[in-house]
């Protein structure tokens, strides 16, 4: 059920809201033993809050039921962020997208399984153990946001929110066939989002379809004073038949050949609705896996020190202060956690500081200016949206080669530019396959639109 | 380039983490590290480096308080309180 066809049946009052608040509740309740996607229910809170509440067709999400990852804050509600260091942890902070999203009409229904602090490409590296893909649960459902994308694939709920630092949205939701935004940076506030890399992460919907994300984005979107890095609203909007730039690196990458195959049907299929198609390039796109695992652990080696032990979660009592955060931190963080934490320590540290960190932030640069350039000559830039589709769970042990399953998705986070998802067609294997549609800053609504008319044009 | 045995003991120690319970971590560091000469070794002597997106400068709202949390809410939290204050093990001793 997508957002449209619950507004008609709470319109008609075919449904009330409490129904389908156990509807939700019911598909969670048949599948979570396989599924693993949700850290804490709060179906009964939801319930509660959907009897107090009648259909406002004013409200765009009036009565929704949502799922929202664990490193978005709701007050009051546990939060873990998928790992041990926070342990019973409830939120005294409500994050600004989950307050808007409640005075749009949703309701939360449940925070969701990820990859701990939001580092991680397949939802394995919980603490919680790894979710699984309702597709096929012998796959991955992508990650970091696993839970979220597991969820709506799942009808846990009918869109959620996630997290998208390298991808972290869109990945997933390729990998279990929906569609997702990440937004421009600074149009979403991160205020009560557990900061991984702030100068990227940005809190992304994923839905059924690119309408849904649309409505859920605009409901939560907007200039907030809690978040020095906040940005007002400011549409760009890009012509009906865009001309489109697909780059000509992509043929130097490891991406799977039946991805790029189903890539030019998506290009025939854009032209078909009139887009035109012309090649760009952006020569470093190559060492944005590189750039990205400097800065985003430079950042996150800084933002997780406050995980002491002493203010909240998890204590590992010693004697001696320094050795009591030592196994707290030990204890309490999961192996990818530490690998950040210590190359980011390494990349800020003296005398490395200009070799890694400063030399990243300058690649950063670079490839932002590639693709702003890039973006100057062509309204849209198209790609899939990962080199793989959802693979085996257990199968990639090296944490390089889960590292660059952020290939494709990494350069926007990057650039803070926006990028859709949406399901085009399957692989082989009957995987679904995402393609990635990506604009100038503030152009996610048009994206949006656009990644729409391919969905419906199927 | 491999980091040097050195370097990875003050890591360990500057990030607070236990070296002794380094459970193959050392390997992966060093192979990370390795990937990185692919950007180390280029001139980007002339590049600005980018910290932000253009379009996001960093504002401070006004010095008023907002709704914030309060401290017998934020104690609630903490593993070990007297109410009052965090505990923590001692960590000045002798006689002053």
């Amino acid at each position: 059920m997508n957002i449209s066809e619950a507004r008609n049946l709470l319109k008609s009052k075919s449904i009330s809201p409490v129904e389908l608040v156990e509807e939700c509740e019911k598909n969670w309740k048949n599948q979570e033993h396989d599924l693993n996607a949700v850290i804490t229910p709060m179906f009964e809170r939801a319930k509660e809050i959907a009897k107090k509440t009648v259909f406002d067709e004013s409200k765009p999400l009036s009565c929704i039921p949502y799922a929202v990852k664990d490193n978005i804050c709701i007050k009051g509600e546990k939060l873990t962020c998928g790992s041990r260091i926070l342990g019973e942890y409830r939120s005294l902070f409500e994050s600004t997208a989950t307050w808007r999203l409640a005075n749009a009409g949703a309701i939360a229904v449940c925070k969701t399984n990820m990859d701990e602090f939001a580092m991680g490409s397949s939802g394995e590296y919980s603490a919680f153990g790894p979710t699984h893909n309702p597709l096929d649960k012998e796959l991955v459902p992508g990650g970091s946001s696993s839970g979220s994308s597991a969820a709506v694939a799942a009808g846990y709920s009918i869109f959620s929110l996630g997290s998208d630092t390298g991808g972290s949205v869109r990945q997933p939701a390729a990998f279990c066939g929906l569609s997702a935004i990440r937004p421009t940076y600074g149009t979403v506030s991160r205020y009560g989002l557990v900061a991984f890399t702030s100068s990227i992460d940005q809190i992304g919907p994923m839905a059924k379809n690119s309408f849904d994300s649309l409505t859920v984005l605009k409901a939560m979107r907007g200039l907030d004073e809690k978040d020095s890095t906040s940005v007002a609203w400011s549409p760009v909007e890009l012509p009906e038949k865009p001309v489109i730039g697909i780059p000509k690196e992509l043929l130097e990458l490891d991406i799977d050949p039946e991805i790029m195959a189903m890539l030019q049907e998506c290009k025939k299929r854009l032209e078909g609705i009139g887009a035109r198609f012309i090649e760009v390039s952006i020569p470093n796109l190559k060492h944005s896996v590189a750039t990205y695992q400097l800065i985003t652990p430079s950042e996150c080696s800084a933002n997780l020190s406050r995980f002491d032990g002493v203010r909240y979660g998890l204590q590992v009592e010693d004697p001696e202060l320094g050795n009591q955060y030592k196994k707290t931190r030990s204890d309490g963080f999961g192996a990818e956690v530490k690998r950040r934490i210590l190359i980011g320590t390494y990349a800020l540290s003296e005398g490395f500081y200009d070799a890694y960190y400063l030399q990243a932030c300058k690649m950063r640069a670079k490839i932002a200016a590639e693709l702003y350039s890039a973006l100057s000559k062509v309204d849209v830039i198209l790609t899939p949206t990962a080199p793989t589709t959802a693979f085996e769970i257990g199968s990639i042990q090296d944490p390089l080669k889960m590292h660059a399953c952020d290939l494709l998705t990494i350069p926007q986070g990057l650039a803070g530019i926006p990028a859709v998802t949406f399901p085009f067609g399957k692989d082989s294997k009957g995987r679904p396959i995402g393609m990635q549609l990506s604009g100038p800053a503030f152009s996610d609504d048009s994206l949006a639109m656009l990644a729409g008319k391919i969905e419906e044009a199927r | 380039m491999s980091v040097e045995k050195k370097d990875l003991k003050r890591i360990f120690e500057l990030s607070k983490l236990d070296h002794t319970k380094s459970d193959g971590l050392e390997k992966d560091i060093e192979r990370l590290v390795e990937s990185f000469s692919q950007i180390r070794n280029i001139d980007l002597k002339d590049c600005e480096p980018m910290v932000l997106p253009k379009w996001c400068i960093l504002r401070y709202r006004k010095d008023e308080p907002l709704d914030g949390v309060k401290k017998s809410d934020a104690l609630s939290q903490a593993p070990k309180t007297d109410g009052t204050f965090y505990i923590v093990p001692k960590i000045i001793s002798g006689e002053p």
